[in-house]
């Protein structure tokens, strides 16, 4: 038997970690610019969408983690630069950071959206499992469906033991990871490895033809419709009603959105598209070195340091205050306002903050003044 | 011939006593309705956000400040109690509360589904097994019919309910022991950079007190609020954190909002409404809008015939001038319980004419004197939950004897509490002509050093403070006002004595400053052997209709039932006949818990 090769496997891994990733900062300007007050239904709706796509984000890191490899977080090309393009084999659309608004909401159903059942490629993946996937060639079901069936053939060709070698540490438990949707899973077999894989697509895009995430199986909770349908609510300003079919639209109560009712955010900020010495640039700088020092947090977090993960929770609140504050910086003279960029700062330029948490004032050998 | 009743079991109060037992019964399959007065309509979290919205919108942010008023059920406020003037207190006319003093009753509680759990801190400590003996031990208070180790079982129950966060080794004091093996449901709270700072400053230090010395122990406390489950909970099964009612996914952790007292606004902190949720699931009958205004009963046998209650009718838009409507109806069933308060129960049995003296008499509460200063260095106040440790060491000892024992509560909001901090600061710095930097620094600089110690001063039971009811004092629809006759003893201001002693002692110790200075017109302001002292409610309303071994006694005997109306019982800190230092909540669901099993072996003795 030809020796274990799970580079590719690796590499789709690492890519499921930057896909969810990818959906993140999109859903979180959007949820910035939302009145809480006004529009109540659209902020919990975003709320409790970015904050499953951090699980997701989470579970393929354990995932990855548990057959030994190793999650690569604060790297230059982990944030995609705004707006980008996704592509799939059955969709191909633009993603930016742009604010609350009907628009938003489509690009939020297309990243959401079921896969097609496109019969005639099943099976197809089967000849060339072991090679890394091109997304574009793939939908995003199809994607997940090809790292199960990566994981099961390894499995049958190598045994457990042997793909899920990593180290038990590394996993991110309920003592680090908690609040939103699902659960955390620590992933220590195939078994949990295929869970974890579900419950990533089953939060997206429901679970097996209807409208629900799943939840209530794997975890004992309240029904809750799935990332999909819940956009689809607000789009259509009415909410699903048992027994809903998935192909129909809701037919439950009627839901007020406001779209009027936002904070007027320039499409796809970037700091250095504000003027030089503005309060916007200096918050809109400010925002980036804190994703970047929260990205390291985390690829640490990810890599053996599980606690800092906690410590990385305190730094998303910081974002949340700075996103605020520059929402409340005007951008130009037209009446738009900044917003979070969400732009890569390299290591050997990110400076000095009080909000910095010491491990990383260590490693980064700066002092707080 | 077997009347046919409504119900299996009616309920009065949608609180958590209340909640616990409906919910324990139906569990056991049986019918149950609740009655409660207040008006919440529904568990959707919309209607928990209509309670944050009154409260970021309220100037004063009292415990009842997101809860609001209901002319048909209404309750009590802390701002009823008024100032001292030319040395009488001086209460709001119009306050819920008919007071007659001498000194003014300052705890509230709340009147809606969730009772007063809506604005509790979650503060769940146990009681001390010497607290159940205080007659035999001190020769003061009143001893209970049970004591701490009947209790053991259910107070895990009860941990288990509402999700207490702790580390069972550090909480093994005084006397507290626990079943091999024992954990909470999570772990404990993270203490405070304050208490973590307090620890480090009193290490070396000992409080010396008439001839006495204490330790300063500063222990972490057990909370009502999610924090990590612990995986050795219930033999290796865990625990799964329960979030907000009608938004589960919110709440599942403490996220440090600072505003548990009044209102969490992600319900990571316990509240009855996720009991209620649980029992309507199971198919208990909620009827909201129907306040309980008489118990019925057979004057021969005792026997609780029904319950009388007002359902009123939604009174938006009233015109002035005109009567909230409301429909008497009667509801029957085999077991009846009262949930509906301390002061509520101890009213209710006063209108309806029972005969047991000691409704409404033994009125508690834990009367705080508070203290406070400026720590050494900047503590970070006003982060995280009020409170997340405490000092023991005052709790238990012989010297009870000849003064009240305390519980200290270490407060990290700053001087929220007695001064109104932050705001008091900000407005003062403004008055002073700071603004900018300049205003910024100096709130920064006295703010977070600002922490405040609250000693929770144990109350004895006593005929003089007591709960009645007088025609003349009645609500809109017509029920009493509860009218109270409230002071504290000498042993009480004992206590307090040495609080004011302990605080002294404790800035010292620490390099700290004390800046506690007694405002003589503010109510709760007393002198006493040359000392001011200055206290206020703790919302520990306790003991009107207490536990007993007869009714000469006592109203309740251990198994909560009322001595003379074998199918009514009574649950809540009513049935107390002392508190000790604790917080009672915890205590009265471990009750709640032994009153639903004592219920449920009558119902299953009547088939």
């Amino acid at each position: 038997m030809s020796k274990i090769d799970k580079t590719p496997l690796f590499t789709n891994l690492q890519t499921a970690i930057e896909l969810e990733h990818s959906t993140i900062p999109p859903y979180l300007a959007a949820y910035f610019t939302i009145d809480q007050d006004t529009n109540t239904f659209a902020w919990d709706v975003t709320r409790s969408v970015f904050m499953e796509e951090m699980l997701h984000m989470t579970l393929a890191c354990n995932i990855l983690n548990a057959v030994g490899g190793q999650p690569s977080i604060d790297n230059p090309k982990f944030i995609p630069e705004y707006p980008t393009t996704m592509e799939f084999a059955d969709r191909k659309f633009e993603v930016g950071i742009i604010k609350f608004s009907r628009p938003a909401i489509e690009t939020f159903l297309e990243i959401e959206k079921p896969s097609e059942q496109r019969l005639h490629v099943m099976g197809e993946h089967m000849k060339n499992l072991m090679e890394p996937i091109k997304l574009d060639e793939k939908t995003i079901g199809e994607f997940y469906q090809v790292i199960k069936d990566q994981l099961i053939q390894m499995v049958d060709d190598y045994g457990e033991a042997a793909v899920f070698s990593g180290k038990q540490e590394l996993q991110i438990s309920p003592k680090e990871y908690y609040g939103g949707g699902g659960e955390i899973i620590e992933v220590h077999n195939l078994d949990t490895a295929l869970l974890a894989i579900d419950v990533i697509v089953d939060q997206g895009e429901g679970a097996s033809g209807t409208i629900y995430d799943g939840d209530e199986t794997y975890f004992d909770q309240d029904q809750e419709v799935a990332h999909f349908y819940r956009f689809n609510e607000i789009y259509l300003e009415q909410q699903y009603a048992k027994g809903d079919h998935p192909d129909d639209p809701p037919s439950g109560d009627k839901v007020t959105v406001q779209w009027d009712v936002v904070v007027d955010m320039v499409n796809n900020p970037k700091a250095a598209n504000f003027p030089e010495g503005s309060a916007a640039r200096a918050k809109a700088e400010e925002f980036n070195q804190l994703y970047s020092h929260f990205l390291r947090l985390l690829h640490r977090a990810f890599n053996g340091e599980c606690n800092l993960l906690v410590k990385a929770v305190g730094m998303m609140y910081q974002m949340k205050y700075v996103a605020a504050e520059l929402l409340n910086c005007p951008a130009d003279h037209k009446g738009k306002m900044a917003g979070p960029p969400f732009e890569y700062v390299p290591l050997a330029d990110r400076q000095q903050y009080g909000w910095l948490v010491e491990e990383l004032v260590e490693e980064l050998k700066v002092t707080i003044p | 011939m077997s009347k046919k009743h409504d119900y299996d079991v009616v309920i009065v109060g949608a609180g958590i006593t209340g909640a616990i037992v409906a919910n324990e019964l139906a569990e056991k399959g049986h019918k149950v309705l609740i009655l409660e007065a207040g008006r919440q309509k529904n568990f959707s979290f919309e209607s928990y956000r209509e309670y944050l919205h009154h409260y970021y919108t309220n100037t004063i942010k009292i415990p009842n400040s997101p809860y609001p008023q209901n002319p048909a059920a209404p309750q009590p406020l802390v701002t009823d109690v008024g100032n001292i003037e030319d040395g009488i207190q001086q209460f709001d006319p119009d306050g819920y509360f008919k007071q007659y003093g001498p000194a003014p009753f300052q705890s509230s509680y709340t009147r809606a589904n969730g009772g007063t759990t809506l604005h509790w801190l979650g503060t769940c400590l146990r009681m001390l097994p010497s607290d159940f003996r205080e007659k035999d031990l001190f020769g003061t208070g009143k001893n209970w019919p049970i004591n701490y180790y009947d209790l053991m079982p259910y107070y895990q129950m009860a941990e288990r309910e509402i999700g207490v966060s702790a580390d069972v080794e550090e909480q093994a004091f005084l006397g507290i022991t626990f079943e091999e093996g024992y954990v909470y449901p999570m772990t404990k709270i993270p203490q405070s950079y304050l208490d973590q700072k307090l620890t480090e400053w009193t290490k070396d230090g000992v409080f010396e007190y008439e001839g006495e010395s204490f330790d300063y122990d500063v222990v972490s406390t057990p909370q009502g609020r999610n924090s990590n489950p612990n995986p050795q909970y219930n033999n290796g099964e865990g625990y799964q954190p329960v979030g907000a009612v009608g938004n589960p996914d919110l709440g599942t952790r403490c996220e440090g909002n600072s505003a548990c007292v009044p209102i969490c606004p992600v319900q990571a902190k316990y509240n009855a409404l996720k009991t209620l949720y649980k029992a309507i699931k199971k198919g208990v009958v909620l009827q909201e809008q129907s306040v309980a205004s008489e118990i019925l009963y057979d004057d021969k046998t005792g026997k609780i015939t029904g319950i009388k209650y007002k359902a009123y009718k939604d009174f938006e838009g009233l015109k002035a001038g005109r009567k909230i409507g409301y429909e008497e109806k009667v509801v029957t069933a085999k077991r009846y319980v009262l949930a509906t308060h301390a002061v509520e129960n101890a009213k209710l049995m006063l209108a309806s004419g029972f005969k047991n003296k000691n409704i409404g008499q033994n009125l508690m509460d834990h009367p705080v004197l508070l203290t406070w200063g400026l720590a050494p260095e900047r503590i970070g106040a006003f982060r995280g939950p009020g409170s997340t440790s405490g000092i023991p060491s005052l709790r238990d000892g012989t010297f009870r004897q000849d003064r009240s024992a305390f519980r200290i509560e270490i407060g990290n909001w700053g001087w929220n509490w007695p001064k109104g901090s932050p705001v008091t600061e900000l407005n003062d710095a403004l008055a002073a002509g700071k603004f900018g930097k300049g205003l910024r620094n100096a709130l920064l600089d006295q703010v977070q050093k600002e922490f405040r110690m609250g000693f929770l001063i144990e109350q004895q039971a006593t005929d003089r403070n007591c709960v009645t009811i007088d025609e003349r004092y009645t609500d809109e629809l017509g029920n009493y006002r509860p009218i109270i006759n409230y002071n504290i003893t000498d042993h009480e201001k004992e206590g307090m004595l040495a609080a004011k002693e302990f605080s002294k002692q404790l800035f010292e110790t620490i390099g700290g400053e004390s800046k506690t200075a007694y405002d003589p017109s503010r109510g709760g302001y007393i002198e006493y052997k040359g000392e001011s002292l200055w206290w206020q409610g703790a919302g520990h309303l306790a003991g009107t209709h207490i536990m007993g071994t007869d009714a000469e006694n006592s109203v309740v005997d251990k198994d909560q039932r009322c001595h003379e109306h074998e199918n009514l019982f009574l649950v809540g800190c009513g049935n107390m006949p002392s508190m000790g230092t604790s917080n009672p909540t915890l205590t009265i669901a471990a009750l709640s818990f032994w009153a639903a099993e004592n219920i449920d072996n009558d119902l299953k003795d009547l088939k």
